[in-house]
């Protein structure tokens, strides 16, 4: 598990994903219902609902990353 | 992405100007009413926007990480350096946790 084949594997996945993303949005929508896209999709709808989870769970995480540190320093100031 | 207007303005003025004329462009767009499916479209480009910014973290992290290169040799003489630097500090009398 070298860094290089990590770093390529990274690297892949983010192009991929952008890939997929970018048709599911763009080019899927547009599509005659019987074309075979369709068949590499979900319903479209969770297009939007995935970034949306993503952005309210990313958002937590920092919030409670922020709120932590904040705590852990109050309490070494005391100490 | 906006460039340098002939005007000096910081970073952050830069960056509100952009997020303020590409966010007017999209609401420009999002009310001009065409069919149903650039409805769906265009309402799902700021998330687009979003997954876009991701993959290219992911891809600059997974290229910076596939080139970068690896010291061995200097990684091993700066064990020995610290070694040799613990060996004769604690000798003076510095304790060391391990």
């Amino acid at each position: 598990m070298s860094s290089k084949t990590v770093g390529n594997g990274l690297a892949s996945l983010g192009v991929f994903i952008f890939l997929y993303y970018s048709t599911w949005i763009f080019i899927v929508p547009f599509a005659d219902s019987s074309h075979w896209v369709h068949g590499y999709f979900i319903d479209k709808v969770w297009a939007v609902r995935i970034p949306q989870a993503l952005l309210a769970v990313g958002l937590f995480g920092i919030l409670m990353l922020v709120l932590a540190v904040t705590i852990c320093s109050k309490k070494q100031k005391i100490a | 992405m906006l460039k340098l207007l002939g005007i000096k303005s910081s970073r952050g003025t830069r960056l509100t100007v952009n997020l303020i004329l590409l966010s007017s462009i999209w609401w420009y767009f999002f009310n001009l009413e065409l069919g149903k499916a650039y409805e769906f479209t265009i309402s799902a480009v700021p998330y687009w926007f979003l997954i876009t910014f991701g993959c290219y973290a992911l891809i600059k992290i997974g290229l910076g990480l596939s080139t970068l290169r690896d010291c061995v040799e200097e990684s091993a003489s700066l064990d020995k350096e610290i070694k040799e630097a613990k060996a004769f500090l604690s000798q003076k009398g510095l304790k060391t946790t391990n």
